[in-house]
């Protein structure tokens, strides 16, 4: 019966990858502008008839590209073979891409703006050409709507399984409940050993991150140069999440190990650790947060409607530290190792991730990495409702969201396999 | 709390517990795997119990009497849910409150009151339970005025005290002790025997290690005699301890 829940768990962690994957790798954004160009190649007299048609059409002229444009779609039918198009930039003549295209609708990437734009279609091959729009995103495709609703299904099937009567993930929702004042204690004592003996006291909280600040905004704006608008609060907000992350997962990682006292002593649910550790440090990015609230006006970004959302990055930056944190935690109780390496791990994920420079300043295939990154997602995302004034879109939303509950899943089930032969070792 | 209808109070199939003994604590991945290539992993599989299997009925307070290393700590704190045995199933009708070491997650920084709320939040006790209990546990552990000294600066029995007073302040279906009676002073122990026979007379079960054969006595209906993880004898408190003693 445990063989068999732990081989379903890992299915179901499979299912939600794949389909996590299916999302992640298409370029969907629900705010895609379309500019449907049809009539207007119709209007140049290339195309007199509907539907158009290679009768009369070997190449059309695009005027003014609209700003952003990074795809061209064409929808074709009746086409008797590929068809072969090229694309040209009509302000240097020189050719910018060549495909092939076929029935219903293709997208040619463009691979950058360009404002005046020819193409040209291979002689010989008769279509009809049913519409043409340029777009600065590929649309929302089914397989990515498959696979949220496959990510949402996994979920709930899983969440049903864990539910089902005589298992014990759900009784677990129970039994914590009855701990949560003792996560509330521990919490608390935490907050008190950090504090004790300083004559400011939680005041450190909201002045670390000021001082940081100065810090980095001298080095970064007078010793090298930055050309990141706003330099500071950017810094502050990239800080901020990094922060909680890497505070979070830093601590759970020793929680077990720790907690041995207690843990030898007494019955206690033992995720109660590392969950713990991840809350005391969502506290002290609430203190910081409220830093970085107060430095945001005074630095010269005005505060939008948006910021009202900064809880949304915040919580999927703490779930995610939860189910590392538990990965962490229970590795740790078998091979003190890791809390070595994870110092220097968690040193070189801060490079990787835009937090002291803008993604902009890194080379094309650098920025490739970020896609493996879930802390890129969370620091844009934060970043985007505390100084850009956007709400991000559903396809970031669903990043984001895999990432975490993936990750806390994952922990989840890691640290219930293992959690019984902690005592053993620790 | 809800007693289920288990018709005993515990019941303990089969259980055997297996420590591994590596011959020397591996803490790094260097290291084992560095055994793991030359083959060096050993592990000494010691059984701290075997074969244990003994039912305590309902209001009954059941001693276990043994040695030093016998295994009792180990099959209370299995059947306390603190550990899992190896082997074999433990139950248990209704709650426990473990009496194994007393005070756990106490801070000694912390005062008594801190503490109090503390080792109550360990045990589970939701908060207003504790407010509406924290009376009682100060009368009763007689130690009202140092209830703001920082529990660093009390002796080992008035910190036993405060632990033993937050852990029976409930009324628990099985009481687990571990020869923590020992530690306060006569009239404590006595206070401490009296708040156990309140308790049982509620249909509170309990389950006792101690060293001493007198307490076993007096105290107990069963008992069961463990020597180096095996039941050696299991019967009348009297009859064990008689047993026991003619070692
Ligand atoms: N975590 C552990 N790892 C390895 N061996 C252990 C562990 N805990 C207990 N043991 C071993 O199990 C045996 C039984 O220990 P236990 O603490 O149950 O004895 P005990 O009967 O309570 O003794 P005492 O009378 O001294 O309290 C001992 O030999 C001890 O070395
Ligand atoms: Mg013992």
């Amino acid at each position: 019966m445990k063989a068999k829940l732990t081989w379903f768990a890992l299915f179901l962690i499979g299912v939600m990858f794949v389909s996590f994957a299916t999302v992640v790798i298409g370029d969907v954004d629900l705010r895609a502008k379309h500019t449907d160009i049809t009539e207007k190649a119709r209007y140049t007299g290339f195309i007199t008839e509907q539907p158009l048609s290679t009768g009369e059409l070997s190449f059309i002229d695009i005027d003014d590209m609209p700003q952003g444009t990074k795809y061209v779609e064409l929808k074709l039918s009746n086409a008797s073979d590929k068809v072969k198009v090229t694309l040209f930039d009509n302000a240097t003549t020189e050719q910018i891409i060549e495909a092939g295209i076929s029935n219903g609708r293709n997208f040619i990437d463009l691979q950058g703006y360009y404002q005046y734009v020819q193409i040209r279609f291979a002689p010989n091959v008769s279509f009809d050409l049913l519409n043409l729009r340029l777009s600065n995103h590929l649309p929302l495709r089914v397989r990515h709507i498959l696979g949220f609703i496959l990510f949402l299904s996994a979920w709930t099937a899983f969440m049903v399984f864990a539910g089902r009567k005589g298992n014990v993930t759900f009784a677990h929702i129970a039994i914590f409940k009855r701990y949560i004042y003792l996560l509330i204690n521990l919490v608390k004592m935490d907050f008190a050993t950090k504090y004790r003996r300083s004559v400011l006291g939680v005041l450190w909280s909201v002045l670390n991150p000021l001082l940081m600040m100065i810090v980095m905004y001298t080095v970064f704006s007078k010793l090298f140069r930055v050309t990141v608008p706003n330099y500071p609060v950017f810094y502050l907000t990239g800080t901020l999440i990094f922060g909680l992350m890497s505070e979070a997962t830093g601590n759970a990682l020793g929680s077990v190990v720790g907690s041995a006292g207690l843990i030898k002593k007494v019955y206690i649910p033992k995720y109660i650790f590392p969950i713990e550790k991840c809350m005391f440090a969502l506290v002290n990015t609430i203190f910081s947060f409220v830093a970085v609230l107060i430095l945001t006006p005074i630095l010269g970004v005005p505060l939008r409607p948006t910021v009202l959302l900064f809880f949304i990055p915040i919580l999927y930056t703490l779930v995610f530290s939860m189910g590392l944190g538990m990965i962490l935690a229970a590795g740790n109780a078998f091979f003190r190792d890791i809390g070595h390496l994870y110092g220097v791990l968690i040193t070189m994920w801060q490079f990787l991730t835009p937090v002291i420079y803008s993604e902009d300043a890194v080379p094309m295939e650098v920025r490739a990495v970020f896609v493996f990154n879930p802390m890129y997602y969370y620091v844009k995302y934060f970043r985007d409702v505390m100084m850009y004034n956007r709400i991000p879109d559903l396809r970031q939303n669903m990043i984001c969201l895999a990432w975490s509950v993936s990750f806390l899943i994952v922990g989840l089930v890691v640290f219930k396999v293992k959690q019984d032969k902690f005592i053993l070792y620790i | 709390m809800g007693v289920t209808d288990l018709p005993n109070a515990i019941e303990v199939n089969d259980v055997s517990m297996v420590f591994n003994m590596t011959e020397d604590k591996v803490l790094s991945i260097k290291e084992y795997l560095l055994k793991f290539v030359q083959g060096k992993i050993r592990y000494r599989a010691f059984f701290a119990l075997t074969g244990v299997t003994f039912t305590v009925e309902k209001g009954d307070i059941f001693g276990i009497v043994g040695l030093n290393g016998s295994g009792k700590s180990t099959l209370l704190k299995i059947i306390s849910g603190i550990m899992k045995p190896t082997l074999g199933k433990v139950s248990v009708a209704g709650s426990i409150a473990p009496l194994i070491e007393l005070g756990a997650g106490f801070n000694m920084e912390l005062t008594a009151r801190e503490n109090i709320f503390l080792n109550a939040s360990v045990l589970g006790y939701s908060k207003q339970y504790i407010k509406d209990k924290f009376d009682e546990i100060v009368e009763f552990s007689e130690m009202r005025s140092f209830l703001d000294v920082p529990m660093k600066n009390y002796s080992s029995g008035m910190v036993a005290r405060i632990g033993f007073a937050v852990a029976t302040v409930t009324k628990p279906s099985v009481l687990i002790i571990d020869e923590i009676l020992g530690v306060g002073d006569f009239l404590f122990q006595q206070k401490c025997e009296k708040r156990i026979n309140d308790l049982m007379s509620g249909g509170t079960t309990v389950l006792l290690v101690s060293h001493s054969i007198e307490q076993i006595r007096s105290m107990c209906k069963h008992a069961m005699w463990l020597e180096k993880g095996h039941m050696k004898m299991i019967g009348e408190a009297s009859n064990v301890c008689m047993a026991y003693q003619g070692v």
